[in-house]
C-alpha cells in the first residue's frame, strides 16, 4: 500500500515536470532539471549605497580617425557606464567631473590609497570606478578559400576571393576602490572582439557591440544575477 | 514565476512522498532539489545530508550534492563562510 502510494506521488511528479518543460533527457529512474540559482553579486555592497564613476584613462584611442568620424571613447564608455548603473543598479550614481589623477600608471593607481580616500570624502561615495579602456580596430581584409560546384560539370573546385572585414577589439580594466579607506577592492580585465563584413565599418557601432556583450560580466560585480545550474531527480 | 510556483508544487508532493516513505534517500534528493529551486538553501543542505547518510554510494545523489556544495560556498554570505558552517565536506566525500 505504502509503496503504491510513493509510486503514484512520483509518477504524478514526474509527468509534471516533463509537461512543464522542467526536465531536460531522460534516463532510466531519472531525469536531469534546469534550476535557475541567484548568484551573488561578486562585490559585498553591504552598507554601501553610492558609487562614482571618474574618467576611465584610455590607453589606445583607435576609433577617433575611424572611418573618418570621431568617436571619443572616454565620454561614450563613461556615459554608457554612467547609464548602466543607474538603471541596473541600487546605488546611487555620482559623476565627479574632471578628475586630476597622480599618476596616469593605471598599476600605481591602484596603490594611490591616499589619493581614493580624499576622492570618495570629497565625493561622498562609498565605491568609486576607475580603469583604462584600450579600443583598437584591426583591419581583418584578406583571401580566404571557398569552395563552390561547377555548373557546367558539377565538380567542386576551390576559389581565392577576397573578403573586407574590421574587427574591432575592446580592452577593459576596471578597478573599484573603497571610497573610505581608498582601497583596491576588486581589478579585473573584460575584453570582447566583435568582427564586421566591410572595410568601412562603423566605430561607434563596434564599440557598442563589445560593450553590449560585457554588460553582464560587468554588472555581475554590483548586482545579483541569475545563472542556470542542472540537478538529478528520481523518478521512481 | 510560474517556474517558481511549479516547484513549490512539486516541493509539496515531494514532502508527502517523504511521509509516505520516510527512509527513501531517493524522496530527500528530490526534496533537496526542490528546496534548492525555491531558494531555500539550508533546508536543500540538510535534505542533502541526510540522503546521503542513507544513501552514500548514490553517484547521482553525490553529483548533486557536490555540485549544490559548489554553487553555495560562492552564494552564502562572507562571514557565514568564514564562520565555516555546514558546508565544508570535499567533493564525493559522505556528509
Amino acid at each position: 500500500m505504502r509503496h503504491h502510494r510513493r509510486g503514484r506521488a512520483t509518477a504524478i511528479l514526474a509527468v509534471t515536470l516533463v509537461t512543464a518543460g522542467l526536465a531536460l533527457p531522460f534516463e532510466a529512474g531519472s531525469v536531469d532539471v534546469r534550476l535557475t540559482l541567484p548568484q551573488r553579486a561578486r562585490l559585498d555592497l553591504t552598507g554601501r549605497n553610492s558609487i562614482a564613476i571618474t574618467p576611465f584613462l584610455v590607453v589606445s584611442r583607435e576609433g577617433d580617425s575611424g572611418g573618418g568620424r570621431t568617436v571619443d571613447i572616454q565620454k561614450e564608455f563613461d556615459r554608457y557606464l554612467t547609464k548602466v548603473m543607474r538603471r541596473e543598479t541600487e546605488l546611487k550614481v555620482i559623476e565627479p567631473g574632471p578628475v586630476e589623477f597622480p599618476t596616469y600608471d593605471i598599476d600605481q593607481l591602484g596603490r594611490e590609497k591616499d589619493f581614493w580616500r580624499v576622492i570618495g570624502e570629497r565625493l561622498q561615495a562609498d565605491l568609486i570606478v576607475c580603469g583604462s579602456l584600450d579600443f583598437d580596430i584591426q583591419d581583418r581584409t584578406g583571401y580566404r578559400t571557398e569552395s563552390y560546384v561547377s555548373p557546367f560539370d558539377g565538380r567542386t573546385y576551390y576559389r581565392q576571393v577576397l573578403v573586407e572585414q574590421t574587427g574591432f577589439e575592446y580592452d577593459i580594466l576596471m578597478q573599484v576602490y573603497d571610497g573610505e579607506s581608498g582601497e583596491l577592492l576588486f581589478a579585473d580585465n573584460f575584453k570582447d572582439f566583435q568582427s564586421y563584413e566591410g572595410e568601412e565599418a562603423d566605430p561607434l557601432q563596434g564599440m557598442f557591440e563589445n560593450l553590449y556583450s560585457l554588460e553582464d560580466r560587468i554588472l555581475g560585480l554590483f548586482v545579483q544575477k541569475e545563472v542556470e545550474a542542472s540537478r538529478t531527480l528520481f523518478t521512481d | 514565476m510560474a517556474r517558481r510556483q511549479l516547484w513549490s508544487e512539486a516541493l509539496f508532493r515531494f514532502q508527502q512522498a517523504a511521509k509516505a516513505d520516510p527512509s527513501n534517500p531517493r524522496v530527500y534528493n528530490n526534496l533537496a532539489v526542490a528546496c534548492e529551486a525555491t531558494g531555500q538553501f539550508e533546508k536543500a543542505l540538510e535534505y542533502y545530508r541526510k540522503a546521503l547518510q542513507m544513501d552514500p554510494d548514490n553517484r547521482d545523489l553525490r553529483g548533486n550534492y557536490s555540485r549544490f556544495v559548489e554553487f553555495y560556498q560562492s552564494f552564502k554570505p562572507p562571514e557565514e563562510v568564514a564562520g565555516g558552517a555546514s558546508t565544508d565536506t570535499a567533493e564525493g566525500e559522505t556528509p
